[in-house]
C-alpha cells in the first residue's frame, strides 16, 4: 500500500497554520511562515566561542513550530526552505529554480555558510600546531566538529572518526591502508553490482596488487541487490564486504545489520557506503556494527571538500598511514619515522579546517530538526514523487515498488521510451528551470546490468515540498510531448 | 545558401507547401509558406540555408507552378565561413530553449547512420551521451562524416558540425581551432575534436601512401 499525500489525521500536507503569529508572505508554493532567529547554544560550545558577538542565525524549532509540523500544518519543506538562499533567489533561464538533484549534492543553509565566514572572519588558523588564541581556538572548532561527527552517528569515540575530503577518499584510504596490509591472493571482496564507483574501483585497483578476487551480487526480481544471494557468497574466503546503505540510483535500502551479522560470523568486515543515509535518516555505527562507514559533508547541508571515515577504534591502530607528510607522524628523521595514533594518523597536511567546522554546523542544523523527522518527511516525499512519476507514460522507474515492507529513498531513477535522459534533463533545464541528473550516476555496472547507458534522477531532501514534486511532474509531461511533437 | 526563385502563371495570391532537397539525404520539413505574387513574374522566396556540401536544390511540390533553381545563384562556403554562420547563427538565439529547438530541427536533417559503423573506435570520447563518428576521404580527395547519437540533442549538433565539415579538404578540418567554437558548449567540442583527429589520421594515411 502506498502512502497518500497525507498525514495521520488524513489532512493534506499543505494545509496551512493559522496559529503562528509571525509574518507570512506568500510565494509561489504558498504560505511560508517566518521563524525568529534564536543565536545557537550547544551545550558542547565552551565559553569561547559562546554567540555573544554575533548571531549565527540558526532557526530553532520552538515547541508551537514543532507541533505545527507534526500536526501537519506546515510541511517540513515548507518550514525549511526559507533557510536555503540558494532556492528562493535562484531565476534559472526564466522560471524559478527546481532543485531535485541532492544526491550529487545538497544545498547548504545559511548557519552553515555563516559559520564558514566566521571561522575565516574570526579565527582561522592552522590547528594542532599552533599556542596562540586563533590556533586554539581554531583546534577547539575542527575537535569539536570531530565530536559532532561521532555523536551524529553514534560512534563510540571520536578517536573513530578520520576527516577526509570525501567519502571517496575515505574508502581509498581502507582500501590502500587496511586492504594492502590485510588481503591475500584468493582472498574475497562481496560487492554489489550497485556500488558507486568509489566503492568498486579503489578495490579493483588493490585486488590486482593482491591478488584478491572480487565477487559481485546481482539484483533480484525486485531491482535490489540479491540479499539471499549475497548472505550464500559469504564463505571464510570473505575478508571484506562493501556495501551501500541506500543505493543513488535504486533508492533501495540494504539492512546492513544482518549483512554485518553474517560477515562477522566468518571473520569479515563490513564496509558501508552510507553516503545516501547518513544525510537522510538515523544511522548508528553501533546499532549497525559496522567496521568501517564512510560519507562526504556535501550530500549532508556541509561544505564540499571534507567528508569522514568511520572505523572501530581496535582495526585504526592496526592499520598503516595512508597519506605520509605533517600531522600523522609522531617523530621524523633522516631514515624512518614513527606515526601518530588514530585519527590523526589518517590525516596528513593541513586539513580543510573550516570546512570541518562548516560540517559541525551542519551536523547541529540536521540534529535541530531532529533525522528521524526528516526521515519521515523524506518517506511521505518518496511515496509521492514515485506515484505521480508512474502516471508518466511509457516511463520506466528502476528500483523496488515502494509498499509497506518496502521503504525507497526520495529518489527516483527513470527512463521513459525513445527519449534520451539527457535530452528530458536540458529540456527540464532550459524550458523549466527544473533541475535533475542525467547519466550513469557513478553507477556504470548497474546501468549495464539495467540495459541502459544512462538514465534521469530526481532526488529529494528534506526542503523540498510535494510542490516541487508536482512542478517536476507537470514540466516532464511537458518535456515528453514536446520530444514526442517532434517524431 | 541558396535562394529560390518561383514562377508562376497564377493571378491570386495562394499558398503553397514545397519539400526542398539539398541532396537526397538532406531535406527540409515541409513549411507551408504563404507567397505573395502579383499577376504572373518572379519573386524571390526565403533564403534557405544550406546544411550540405551539395549546391544542388530540388523543389518538389504539388501545385502546377514551375519552379526554377538557378544554378548561379549557389555558391560553396569555406570551412571558417561556415563556422562563423553557425556561430552566429545560435548567438542570434538568446533564449536557450530556442537553441534547443534549434537543435531538434536540424538533427532531423542527420543523415543515416549504417549500423556497422557504430563501433568502439567511432565512439566521440567525452559525450555524456553515446556519439559516433565516421570518417574517410572521397575519390576527389575530400572528408566525409558521417556522425549518430542516441540524443536527439546530439544529433543537432552533430547535424550542424557535419555541414560544415562534410566535403571540405582535411587540412581545413584540421585547421579549425576549438575558440572559434567557444561559444557553443563542450559536447560540441568533444565531437570536432574527434573530426579533427579523423581528418588528422585520414592526412597522415594518405601521406605515407
Amino acid at each position: 500500500m502506498v502512502n497518500t499525500n497525507t498525514d495521520k489525521q488524513g489532512q493534506p500536507l499543505t494545509k496551512f497554520c493559522s496559529c503562528i503569529d509571525e509574518q507570512k508572505e506568500p510565494t509561489m508554493e504558498g504560505l511560508v511562515v517566518k521563524l525568529p532567529s534564536f543565536p545557537f547554544l550547544s551545550p558542547n560550545i565552551s565559553s569561547s566561542s559562546s554567540s555573544s558577538t554575533f548571531r549565527l542565525g540558526f532557526r530553532r524549532f520552538s515547541a508551537s513550530i514543532s507541533a505545527a509540523v507534526n500536526e501537519g500544518f506546515v510541511s517540513l519543506g515548507q518550514l525549511t526552505r526559507p533557510d536555503f538562499p540558494i532556492l528562493h533567489q535562484q531565476e534559472v533561464n526564466g522560471s524559478k529554480l527546481v532543485y531535485l538533484d541532492n544526491a550529487a549534492t545538497s544545498q547548504k543553509p545559511t548557519a552553515v555558510l555563516k559559520s564558514l565566514q566566521n571561522y575565516y572572519e574570526a579565527y582561522n588558523s592552522n590547528v594542532h600546531r599552533g599556542i596562540h588564541y586563533l590556533s586554539a581556538k581554531a583546534t577547539d572548532e575542527y575537535e569539536l566538529a570531530r565530536k559532532k561527527v561521532a555523536a551524529f552517528i553514534n560512534a563510540s569515540d571520536s578517536a573513530e572518526i578520520v576527516f577526509t575530503r570525501n567519502a571517496t577518499e575515505a574508502i581509498n584510504l581502507v582500501a590502500y591502508s587496511w586492504g594492502l596490509s590485510n588481503l591475500k591472493p584468493r582472498d574475497e571482496i562481496i560487492l554489489t553490482i550497485a556500488e558507486h564507483h568509489s566503492a568498486i574501483v579503489p578495490w579493483q585497483i588493490v585486488a590486482q596488487k593482491t591478488g584478491a578476487i572480487l565477487k559481485f551480487v546481482s539484483l533480484d526480481e525486485n531491482e535490489v541487490p540479491d540479499v539471499e544471494k549475497l548472505r550464500e557468497m559469504i564463505s571464510t574466503s570473505t575478508k571484506l564486504v562493501v556495501v551501500h546503505h541506500v543505493s543513488n540510483v535504486l533508492g533501495s535500502v540494504l539492512p546492513i545489520e544482518d549483512i554485518v551479522i553474517w560477515a562477522h560470523a566468518v571473520g569479515a568486515k563490513v564496509l558501508v557506503d552510507a553516503c545516501q543515509s547518513v544525510p537522510h535518516m538515523v544511522v548508528d555505527v553501533q546499532g549497525l556494527d559496522a567496521d568501517f562507514l564512510v560519507a562526504s559533508s556535501h550530500k549532508m547541508c556541509g561544505p564540499t571538500g571534507i567528508g569522514f571515515l568511520f572505523g572501530k577504534s581496535n582495526l585504526l591502530l592496526t592499520m598503516p598511514p595512508f597519506l605520509g607528510g605533517g600531522e600523522m607522524i609522531s617523530d621524523v628523521f633522516l631514515d624512518h619515522s614513527t606515526y601518530a595514533e588514530p585519527p590523526s594518523r589518517f590525516e596528513a597536511g593541513t586539513p580543510a579546517i573550516g570546512e570541518a567546522i562548516g560540517l559541525g554546523a551542519a551536523i547541529d542544523y540536521l540534529s535541530g530538526i531532529g533525522m528521524q523527522k526528516i526521515h519521515d518527511y523524506e518517506m511521505e516525499l518518496a511515496n509521492y514523487l514515485y506515484e505521480k512519476l508512474c502516471s508518466v507514460p511509457n516511463i520506466r522507474i528502476y528500483g523496488p515498488k515502494p509498499s509497506d515492507d518496502v521503504h525507497r529513498a526520495a529518489l527516483c531513477s527513470f527512463n521513459i521510451e525513445n527519449i534520451h535522459p539527457t535530452d528530458i534533463a536540458t529540456f527540464l533545464d532550459q524550458q523549466h528551470g527544473v533541475a535533475i541528473r542525467s547519466g550513469h550516476h557513478c553507477a556504470q555496472p548497474l546501468h549495464r546490468h539495467l540495459g541502459v547507458n544512462a538514465s534521469a534522477r530526481a532526488s529529494l531532501h528534506f526542503y523540498n515540498t510535494e510542490e516541487d514534486v508536482d512542478n517536476f511532474i507537470q514540466s516532464l509531461k511537458d518535456t515528453v510531448s514536446f520530444f514526442n511533437s517532434f517524431k | 545558401m541558396t535562394s529560390l526563385s518561383i514562377t508562376t502563371t497564377a493571378t491570386t495570391p495562394f499558398a503553397f507547401p514545397y519539400h526542398c532537397f539539398f541532396d537526397k539525404h538532406y531535406f527540409l520539413i515541409t513549411k507551408r509558406i504563404q507567397l505573395k505574387l502579383s499577376r504572373g513574374g518572379t519573386i524571390e522566396s526565403n533564403k534557405f540555408s544550406g546544411k550540405s556540401g551539395s549546391n544542388k536544390l530540388f523543389v518538389a511540390s504539388s501545385c502546377l507552378t514551375k519552379i526554377q533553381t538557378p544554378v548561379e545563384t549557389t555558391y560553396k562556403q569555406g570551412v571558417s565561413h561556415k563556422v562563423q554562420f553557425l556561430v552566429s547563427e545560435f548567438r542570434s538565439l538568446t533564449e536557450p530553449i530556442d537553441r534547443v529547438k534549434r537543435l531538434l530541427y536540424y538533427a532531423e536533417m542527420l543523415a543515416p547512420f549504417d549500423e556497422s559503423a557504430r563501433l568502439p573506435e567511432n565512439r566521440v570520447k567525452g559525450c555524456t551521451t553515446q556519439v559516433w563518428l565516421d570518417a574517410g576521404i572521397d575519390k576527389k580527395g575530400k572528408v566525409w562524416f558521417r556522425a549518430d547519437s542516441d540524443s536527439e540533442i546530439s544529433k543537432g549538433f552533430c547535424s550542424c558540425l557535419i555541414w560544415v565539415m562534410d566535403g571540405a579538404d582535411p587540412e581545413e578540418v584540421v585547421g579549425v581551432t576549438a575558440e572559434e567554437l567557444v561559444e557553443l558548449n563542450s559536447e560540441w567540442q568533444n565531437v570536432l575534436i574527434s573530426m579533427r583527429d579523423k581528418a588528422a589520421a585520414l592526412v597522415a594515411e594518405r601521406h605515407m601512401k
